[in-house]
């Protein structure tokens, strides 16, 4: 409690600009273009409360879509000098609610909030170890923040990197990775169109044995859908010297009627199993944690609290959740997949 | 003038299908919750911060008599609008599915002297849950007024209508302390350590609001402190008179019904409903009026759906009536006039014992 609310200074402060904030780290859009098809890159200027990003590390983007917050997760491909404006390349999916508005729908000047940058898949550009970097469509991302390091340091280490895209079209940065190649001999780039008039192989042991058969001496970074990175490390895993991979997966389907899942109570450090078909606010009860809680019939919204992921069920018309962060009542909610609560 | 309401009795079938045709109702406007009623809300709040810049900014010229009056009137309105149309339907957490952490009914800390945590306790889960249950809802009468026949006559209520007219005055205070339940401490129920402790969060708000309208403000006007916390102190009275006027047009009206304690417990989602049905009533007006109410209007809409957004409540308002009227239930509405006159009245007949002939209570007591 204060004389004026953070709130109300955040309302007068956006009159003048729409990301800034005394309590929260706001990202201005600043520039917006195609790099591929339906692909953009976005340039954000945050407000002073961003610590800034590494090489390969990712950014959790929260903005109302439909009236609704939403959250999801872009890479960096920008590198770390221009002041602390960052570069994120959003591919636009067939039923993406925030890939769309971010595309299509948010203007230069609006304002995003941003979380602290995380992600730890990296390899410092001085050590000489040779690499592989393993791209699966948008995958390329978080690695080309890498290259582009590794650029700026000469490519102490030898680097290769195989790309796979379905069409040419949907290749990013294909032209800056082609300069790189002629520019750098330690560099080398390799496309692989999956849908192209003439197409070229997914990705296999065979494929990354013939195309480098220096592979034992190399450490592989892998990036991609969660189908491309199994297949990805199914094939190099076992001849590599190190293997890193991270993946993008889709929202989880909704889960399976009835059995237990597994419910995180994020505040007390607790996990609990519970039943699927029981409200939430009964069966935690039932293991012996103490709740706040009211009329137990989805009125009084004493119960609720922020679910952080996982998805729900309301009780009393069925509705499934997203799954994305937001607030359940414990009494006329039940878990559908696994959940963590702030509790 | 005790009017009684002509509800038909419903069958346990009946009232089971009145459930599942208003819990449609419902779903319906859930479905089609988006971005017109974020951007209203947004729109709201920009509401509340613009008419309360422009009334505090007025009151620091108010030594100019117009700047005075129409930066009062501002400011009023400016704690109207926060505490009815944001606050009070925030916290009932009618805009949680937005997800905005500024917007969540748990944590929204509302511009009055009450703390917004006493107030989801005595009005989210005591008034909406037992809704003018006897002795469960301590809305009904606040423990300071006798409005229903059912409620034990004592002389002290003789006062209540002066007694009404200052707790209009300084309802906000009224409601700042309500939870404390100083009655119980009197009666000798509640320790004083109990009090102390319960006492330190309130003290600490009041604190909070004391000192932005009646001392930060008024320093800020420099020789004109006077006169900005005359406007500030009358821009609260203007809230707390409005509120309290509209909050009993909304349980108090003639045919308002209240209901003894046997009927929790045993209810039904139905029955729930009936409850909420029967002790509730609404003010026909115009989109203004539904506004400047925070859609507290639509009482009944509001008792049945707490957590539906309040701008929907007028949307919804002809299928609710529809229904009431195929279930023969009474959908007790009337303009502003005619219900708040019937509050008047409860609180004029009530100062009196139920039987007027001299004599009868005595008679009774004896009997």
């Amino acid at each position: 409690m204060a004389i004026i609310s953070a709130d109300a200074l955040d309302f007068w402060l956006q009159q003048l600009n729409p990301a800034l904030s005394v309590s929260r780290t706001l990202a201005r859009l600043v520039a917006r273009s195609a790099v591929a098809h339906d692909t953009v890159q976005l340039t954000f200027a945050p407000n002073r409360a961003f610590r800034g990003t590494r090489p390969g590390q990712h950014i959790n983007l929260t903005a109302e879509v439909d009236g609704r917050r939403v959250t999801r997760c872009y890479s960096v491909t920008s590198l770390p000098q221009r002041g602390r404006r960052f570069d994120l390349v959003v591919k636009r999916l067939t039923h993406g609610r925030m890939s769309s508005f971010l595309t299509q729908r948010l203007r230069i000047g609006e304002a995003v909030e941003i979380g602290a940058a995380f992600g730890e898949m990296h390899a410092a550009p001085a050590d000489p170890t040779p690499r592989l970097l393993l791209a699966g469509g948008v995958g390329i991302t978080p690695l080309l923040a890498q290259i582009r390091e590794s650029a700026v340091a000469g490519f102490a280490a030898p680097t290769a990197l195989l790309y796979w895209a379905k069409r040419r079209a949907d290749l990013c940065f294909a032209a800056e990775l082609e300069a790189l190649q002629r520019q750098f001999p330690n560099f080398s780039v390799r496309f692989f169109l999956t849908q192209a008039e003439q197409p070229q192989p997914r990705i296999s042991e065979s494929l990354l044995l013939a195309q480098l058969p220096d592979l034992a001496s190399r450490s592989v970074f892998a990036c991609g859908p969660g189908g491309f990175v199994r297949e990805a490390g199914m094939a190099a895993q076992s001849h590599a010297l190190r293997f890193q991979s991270e993946s993008f997966e889709p929202l989880r389907a909704a889960a399976a009627e009835g059995g237990e899942v597994v419910v995180r109570l994020a505040r007390r450090g607790l996990d609990i199993s519970v039943p699927r078909g029981r409200t939430l606010l009964e069966a935690l009860e039932g293991q012996g944690v103490a709740l706040r809680s009211g009329c137990r019939m989805g009125i009084c919204n004493t119960c609720a609290c922020s679910s952080l992921g996982g998805r729900t069920r309301d009780l009393r018309s069925q509705a499934i959740s997203s799954g994305e962060p937001a607030s359940v009542r414990l009494c006329v909610s039940a878990a559908v997949t696994d959940l963590t609560l702030d509790l | 003038m005790e009017t009684i309401r002509n509800d038909r009795l419903l069958s346990q079938q009946e009232v089971a299908a009145l459930a599942e045709e208003l819990d449609a109702i419902r779903e319906s406007v859930l479905s089609d919750l988006g971005e017109v009623d974020a951007r209203y809300i947004r729109r709201t709040v920009a509401g509340v911060r613009w008419l309360g810049a422009l009334g505090r900014g007025l009151l620091f010229a108010g030594f100019f008599p117009p700047a005075f009056v129409v930066g009062t009137i501002l400011l009023g309105l400016s704690k109207i609008l926060e505490n009815m149309e944001v606050a009070h339907n925030v916290m009932h957490g009618q805009y949680d599915w937005m997800g905005d952490p500024a917007l969540r009914g748990q944590s929204y800390e509302w511009d009055i002297a009450g703390t917004s945590d006493n107030w989801r306790k005595t009005h989210n889960l005591q008034h909406h849950t037992y809704t003018n249950v006897r002795g469960m809802d301590d809305d009904l009468g606040y423990g300071l007024l006798r409005l229903f026949p059912e409620q034990r006559w004592r002389p002290y209520y003789l006062f209540q209508p002066l007694v009404a007219v200052i707790f209009a005055v300084l309802f906000e205070w009224g409601i700042a302390i309500q939870d404390l339940e100083l009655g119980r401490y009197f009666a000798g129920r509640k320790s004083g350590a109990q009090l102390a402790h319960e006492a330190k969060p309130v003290m600490r708000k009041i604190g909070v609001q004391v000192l932005r309208d009646y001392i930060v403000f008024p320093l800020l006007a420099g020789p004109y402190f006077l006169t900005v916390l005359a406007g500030n102190a009358i821009a609260n009275v203007i809230r707390n008179v409005w509120t309290y006027v509209v909050i009993f047009c909304g349980h108090f009206t003639a045919q308002a019904a209240t209901f003894p304690k046997s009927v929790v417990g045993s209810e039904s989602r139905g029955d729930w409903y009936l409850r909420q049905l029967q002790g509730s009533s609404n003010i026909s007006g115009g989109p203004w009026l539904h506004f400047w109410t925070g859609n507290l209007s639509h009482q009944i809409e509001h008792h049945l759906y707490p957590d539906l957004p309040g701008r929907r409540y007028a949307e919804i308002a002809p299928r609710v009536r529809e229904v009431c009227e195929r279930y023969g239930q009474v959908y007790n509405t009337g303009s502003f006039a005619r219900q708040f006159g019937q509050v008047v009245w409860r609180i004029l007949r009530y100062a009196l014992p139920n039987d007027l002939r001299l004599g009868a209570r005595r008679r009774t007591a004896g009997a």
